[in-house]
């Protein structure tokens, strides 16, 4: 009884350092198919949220336990730039599409009726930290559309997420720790406006 | 569509298909399951009791399918018309019905599959995939993450292959230029590892259903 009442103390005393650490990840995603913005409603408290839902494992994070391990496999290099999507020279790049590794990174609204918010909500990047010179570019390939946009004059601060499911690519310009918050709001056809807390997202690139 | 004749003769399989499709007097047997949304690996390949098979998987009920089994319906929502420089869907008309590679809600999301293939039993861990013919205009291409179309199929050009990884899945994008039914003769091969034989699944029939 006694051990066990230890026991308990060390596990609450671990918890409560996790907690107070803040900065503790306790997944790191390299590779694979993960709706980084995994939007949500709860109708009961009127309050829409932003996880992470992992594909491989059916998890769903806190996306402040998550860092995403950009590593070198996503590196491309380029001779020219594109406005708005890539740097001459290094890029790393999380492909629209499938590739074994790497990264497949989407964003879903599976848990939830978009019908129900008329059909659309809109997510902003309400902040970024991002190294030196370092921009993030989320667009789509097929239509041109640039999605977010860490650079003003892209003129990309938000989005509106009208899919259930889609899969953008992901441009990151220069190496280092990204922060990117994400906020999503919406009009909910019978409990009216609701606005999500600020999620912030950890991007270890290169 | 290229010819007149070949327009009038997917107009009367279609016709028939969709007559085939909607009689309770055929047998069970005959009776087609139409997928029209979500998830499918279309073009799903097995390696079993030493044969190549080609199947359809459901993904959104878990259902598995021969091709002869089903029609892959093209939505209308799909009627979109040919993105700039994408000179290879040209028909004569700017229209035309196309599957993307990402998932679109109220549309078949058709891929392709070989995760039922273990690693080491084919030579680089590869298969072939050939679409031998289809009736009317179609295209198979997937996009780069520039918007560059690669394409692996062009009913123009003849016959088209591309080369997929064992154990592994992806998505294509399905251009057809007019609606009607549409038959792709589709094989797969591969060489075996242990003995370098070339075993094939044959010619096998897939059904599309583009609508109007």
């Amino acid at each position: 009884m006694r051990s066990t009442v230890i026991k308990l103390g060390a596990v609450l005393g671990a918890v409560v350092s996790l907690a107070f650490a803040g900065q503790a990840h306790a997944a790191t995603i390299a590779s694979g198919h993960v709706d980084v913005l995994a939007f949500s409603y709860d109708d009961t408290a009127n309050a829409l949220d932003i996880n992470v839902h992992q594909h491989s494992t059916g998890a769903t994070l806190e996306a402040a336990d998550v860092v995403f391990d950009v590593h070198s496999g996503h590196l491309v290099n380029r001779t020219t730039a594109v406005a708005c999507k890539l740097d001459a020279g290094q890029n790393w790049v999380l492909p629209r599409t499938e590739t074994s590794g790497l990264i497949w990174a989407g964003w879903s609204t599976e848990d939830l009726s978009l019908a129900a918010f008329g059909g659309s909500l809109q997510a902003e990047l309400v902040d970024a930290v991002t190294p030196a010179g370092g921009n993030v570019s989320v667009y789509d390939a097929t239509t041109g559309a640039v999605r977010f946009h860490t650079d003003p004059a892209c003129n990309a601060p938000g989005t509106a997420i009208t899919e259930t499911h889609h899969h953008p690519t992901w441009v990151f310009t220069e190496p280092g720790t990204y922060e990117l918050t994400f906020q999503v709001s919406g009009t909910h056809s019978t409990d009216g406006a609701v606005t999500s807390p600020e999620i912030t997202y950890t991007f270890d690139v290169g | 569509m290229r010819t007149l004749p070949k327009y009038a003769a997917v107009a009367a399989a279609a016709a028939a298909v969709v007559a085939t499709a909607a009689s309770p007097a055929t047998a069970e047997t005959s009776s087609p399951t139409v997928l029209s949304e979500g998830h499918a690996d279309v073009l799903g390949v097995a390696y079993e009791d030493g044969a190549l098979d080609l199947h359809v998987h459901d993904e959104e009920n878990d259902a598995e399918y021969a091709p002869s089994e089903v029609v892959l319906a093209v939505n209308r929502a799909a009627k979109t018309t040919a993105p700039a420089g994408y000179d290879f869907l040209a028909d004569g008309d700017s229209d035309v019905w196309i599957l993307p590679d990402t998932e679109v809600e109220g549309l078949l999301f058709a891929g392709w599959a070989t995760e039922e293939i273990a690693p080491g039993d084919f030579a680089g861990d590869t298969l072939t995939l050939t679409v031998h013919d289809a009736w009317g205009d179609v295209d198979l291409y997937t996009v780069d993450d520039l918007g560059d179309p690669t394409v692996l199929f062009d009913s123009d050009q003849g016959p088209g292959s591309f080369t997929v990884g064992a154990g592994s899945h992806g998505h294509l994008n399905w251009a057809f230029g007019e609606a009607g039914v549409y038959k792709l003769t589709v094989e797969a091969e591969g060489v075996l590892a242990a003995t370098g034989e070339t075993v094939s699944t044959g010619e096998v029939d897939y059904w599309f259903w583009v609508k109007k």
